[in-house]
């Protein structure tokens, strides 16, 4: 274990074995109703739901230069695309719809002590079906490491079940049909969840969450607000709201 | 974006716009035990905003909403292309022209009618409701703007009433005045007119230089239950010369008809090929039938020819389905219109379709305009269809 001032070198015993464990729930609702009439979204299902990963797969989510809490590095594609293949069998890195916004996969370190490392991170990525595609709004994850026994203590990666949380082109004779809806439950993990640690640098997921998705969005730089903050700050302020109102999430890739 | 504005971002599903997304999204809010308050007044501006302006949905609207809430301007971003290329603006610039003018109180995108030197007319198609409690006006507002005429015309407002009941006064007002609900006759209108269903009537304004006008239209007297009629406007503006303000009428109207409104049953023959109608239809309910019917009678045309009905839905929310029978079909209260000769369904607000059918030898059709099954039951929009015969 390495220290330089306050940036730590992370590694992984690649020796070691993870057995994760995948899920995917089925689709609960769709706009078009395309996840029941489209056989092969009505059966999405894991490809495996378990399955051994050398830990050295995992070393692709791990910076290859020494780096503080709360900065980024971009994590190696064909680790990522090892373990998306447990949920399906074709997973792709570089997305059909594409507004030179969306490619890349991206990890933050959000928290460290002596003992410990918390690394967050986000990949945009899709599977490629038979007779189309299906994006996940995003694979956001963190990855819990033990710093002396270069062990992996924890590790998700799942699509966050906000309201529509995926996209999905069905194409047939006539063309590809654009859908958006919400699967409860797609994730892979391994480990096990730390509660209540004590670290000694860190910063707030949400402020990684930031950090992460202004790697993909240059409109990050806008200081967006929720909406009970607006409700609040619009007359405080006696400033105009500007509002984007979209079919499905800004921040994502589900629309 | 960050000194001028406070920004956020609503997914049109949340607010509820999407109308299939509705009932699997309520459940999963009751299941989880969360909730989102719709009622709010910035949350009702944003609903709102997404039904106002002369065309109604689009994936992203971008908003702007004023500190007390109330809508400032809309852009579609399906209508953003188009609109660039309208005013020869990079998209950058041109959302920046959007944002200014959202400011300075020109509400772009709210159903604004905008005239230009290049596009000095526009038509409104849409409904107006008479009051049922004294005092209290349901207004339609126009806001029209002649800010492109800088050394001012004279703004020329043609208007055609449509047949069902309710007389409605038209009133001109500058464009910061809000019409109030509770005034009687408005004190500071600029001008105004009234008329019956039927009427055509005409209001003229001169302005010495361009701005911003309101055109409020209500329904007349106060009546038990409410009365839904169309109108139809042609909105024009005749520029001042330089070396006069003389007054110069707008060329003659060739968007609205001289005849006034038909009755419900319109008489084709080789004097008359076509006669125009305005009406309202009503939303029936999913899987139910609620026409208004137009009975046509072209039994003069013994050799035949083509009917051709075209048909504009008006600006309110609800889309329209129409169809056309054979004069001796009892019309269905229910289901797909099987007897229908031919049908012409799903016409949004603001758009326009046309119904063609070839017929042998004279007869009398009948003509059923009716809201589509996705809108919501009882909900009304204004129609204009102009019927026609090609002789064969």
């Amino acid at each position: 274990m390495e220290t330089l001032g306050n940036k730590i070198t992370l590694n992984l015993d690649g020796n070691a074995e993870v057995n994760v464990k995948g899920f995917i729930a089925p689709i609960e609702y769709t706009q078009y109703n395309f996840h029941v009439e489209w056989d092969e979204l009505a059966n999405l299902r894991v490809a495996e739901p378990e399955k051994q990963h050398p830990a050295s797969v995992f070393q692709a989510f791990l910076p290859s230069e020494p780096v503080s809490v709360g900065e980024c590095w971009e994590i190696q594609e064909e680790g990522a695309l090892t373990l998306l293949k447990q949920l399906h069998p074709n997973p792709r890195l570089k997305l059909t719809i594409d507004s030179g916004d969306s490619r890349g996969l991206w990890a933050c370190l959000r928290a460290d002590n002596d003992g410990l490392a918390e690394i967050m991170f986000r990949i945009h990525a899709e599977f490629i079906m038979e007779c189309g595609k299906f994006t996940p709004s995003q694979f956001a994850g963190h990855l819990v490491i033990d710093r002396h026994q270069e062990k992996i203590v924890s590790f998700k990666m799942y699509v966050p079940p906000t309201t529509l949380n995926f996209d999905a082109g069905w194409t047939r004779d006539e063309g590809t049909a654009a859908e958006i809806g919400f699967c409860p439950k797609m994730e892979l993990c391994a480990g096990t969840q730390l509660h209540d640690v004590e670290f000694t640098a860190s910063i707030t997921e949400e402020e990684a969450e930031r950090a992460l998705s202004s790697r993909f969005y240059k409109f990050q730089k806008i200081n967006w607000v929720s909406l009970e903050e607006a409700l609040e700050m619009a007359p405080a302020q006696q400033k105009p709201i500007h509002v984007i109102s979209v079919d499905g999430p800004l921040f994502d890739e589900a629309c | 974006m960050n000194e001028h504005f406070i920004n956020i971002w609503v997914a049109n599903s949340e607010l509820g716009r999407i109308q299939s997304l509705r009932e699997p999204i309520a459940k999963r809010r009751e299941r989880e035990g969360k909730t989102f308050d719709t009622s709010h007044p910035l949350i009702q501006a944003m609903i709102k905003g997404g039904k106002t302006g002369s065309k109604k949905g689009s994936p992203v609207d971008c908003l702007v909403i004023a500190p007390d809430f109330a809508l400032m301007g809309r852009q579609m971003v399906n209508e953003l292309r188009e609109d660039c290329e309208r005013r020869g603006l990079s998209r950058r610039e041109y959302y920046l022209t959007f944002l200014k003018e959202a400011l300075e109180g020109k509400e772009p995108g709210l159903g604004n009618i905008v005239l230009t030197r290049e596009h000095p007319w526009q038509s409104v198609l849409d409904l107006f409701r008479t009051p049922t409690v004294e005092n209290h006006q349901d207004w339609t507002v126009v806001t029209i703007d002649t800010t492109p005429f800088e050394k001012g015309g004279t703004l020329t407002i043609d208007i055609e009433i449509g047949r069902e009941e309710g007389e409605a006064a038209f009133y001109l007002f500058d464009g910061d005045r809000v019409p109030s609900t509770t005034e009687g006759v408005p004190k500071d209108m600029l001008t105004w007119v009234w008329g019956e269903p039927g009427d055509t009537r005409q209001i003229t304004h001169r302005f010495d230089r361009g701005q911003l006008f309101k055109l409020g239209v209500t329904g007349l007297w106060v009546k038990e239950e409410a009365c839904i009629n169309a109108f139809r406007t042609k909105i024009s503006v005749s520029e001042n010369q330089k070396e006069s303000l003389e007054e110069k009428r707008p060329e003659p109207n060739e968007d609205i008809s001289n005849v006034p409104l038909s009755e419900l049953n319109v008489l084709l023959d080789s004097a008359q090929l076509s006669q125009e109608i305005l009406d309202v239809f009503r939303a029936p309910g999913e899987g139910y039938q609620d026409y208004t019917v137009v009975n046509i009678d072209a039994t003069a045309f013994e050799g035949g020819g083509t009917l051709i009905i075209d048909v504009h839905v008006g600006s309110a929310d609800t889309s329209g389905s129409f169809d056309l029978f054979d004069g001796n079909t009892e019309l269905p209260t229910e289901g797909y219109p099987a007897d229908a000769l031919t049908s012409m369904w799903g016409i949004r607000p603001n758009q326009a379709g046309q119904i063609r059918h070839l017929f042998a030898r004279g007869k009398v059709f009948k003509f059923g305009a009716t809201g589509d099954w996705y809108g919501e039951k009882g909900q009304t929009n204004a129609f204009h269809a102009k019927i026609s015969v090609e002789e064969n």
